[in-house]
């Protein structure tokens, strides 16, 4: 009886498939780069919740509606700011941060205010909207 | 005398597969770039010390300069956007929501936006930056 011997693949018949493996690599690879997103993570409090923090532990911060940022009533650039913090926390490590928003206040200044908090490591930092009757929400 | 002709032996070129494997790469791809991700025309907030906070499912909504909201890309409104955040909490509650506004949006937009959230008890949020 005669048996049929498979014949092995000679090397250029494979060629192919590791071209297309390669470039199925390089696609997903290019797609997956596509939906990264860089910011900041934020766990948001449940609605009408509340936290007891002693007066004296809370700093409060405001941003007008041209988004400069205001102490104490008066107007202080990021660097102040990180300074007063810092100071702050060393004295009191329960320190609560609250940034109080003016609607009209542009994003970004929001944004940086958020970075400086999270880069101090404030543990405790919230920020709300000011009505316009002057309250929060 | 009968002259038997010799047979030639029919050969598929197996070296222009790979182009043609390449050329329908090139094709899917373009494809799929054209309608991957529909994006909002916003200018990001910029932050030097941004993390990455993608997860593996993302939902994007997006508010622009004018206040108008966009959920991944598309137009819509917050009545939408709480039907939709029901929809996906349900189906895959580890999806993160990227809130990504312009950096000159009022602070009342996305507040709207974060209020939604809260309502919806939706807490973990990532705020969508550029890097400085």
């Amino acid at each position: 009886m005669k048996l049929n011997r498979r014949k092995r693949r000679g090397f250029e018949d494979t060629s192919a498939s590791s071209d297309i493996a390669f470039l199925l690599i390089i696609y997903f690879i290019v797609i997956a780069g596509f939906n990264v997103n860089k910011g900041f993570l934020i766990n948001l409090p449940a609605k009408d919740s509340t936290r007891l923090i002693l007066k004296d532990d809370l700093l409060r911060f405001e941003l007008d509606r041209s988004g400069i940022l205001l102490f104490r009533g008066e107007a202080m650039d990021h660097s102040t700011a990180e300074r007063e913090i810092r100071n702050a926390v060393a004295s009191r490590p329960n320190l609560a941060v609250i940034l109080t928003v003016d609607g009209s206040a542009p994003w970004q200044q929001v944004v940086s205010f958020v970075e400086l908090a999270q880069r101090l490591e404030v543990e405790s930092f919230s920020f709300t909207m000011k009505n316009p009757e002057g309250g929060s929400t | 005398m009968k002259l038997r002709r010799e047979r030639k032996k029919f050969i598929v070129p197996m070296n222009s597969m790979s182009d043609v494997a390449f050329l329908l790469l090139v094709f899917i791809m373009l494809l799929s770039l054209i309608n991957y991700r529909r994006e909002v025309k916003i200018d990001y907030p910029e932050a030097a010390a941004a993390k990455r906070t993608s997860a593996e499912k993302n939902l994007e909504i997006w508010v622009d300069k004018a206040g108008a909201v966009y959920l991944d890309g598309l137009p819509s409104d917050l009545g939408a956007i709480e039907i939709a955040i029901t929809d996906i909490y349900q189906d895959a509650p580890d999806t993160r929501v990227h809130v990504i506004a312009d950096r000159d949006t009022s602070f009342r937009d996305v507040n709207r936006v974060l209020q939604t959230l809260q309502l919806l008890q939706y807490r973990v949020v990532s705020f969508v930056v550029k890097d400085e």
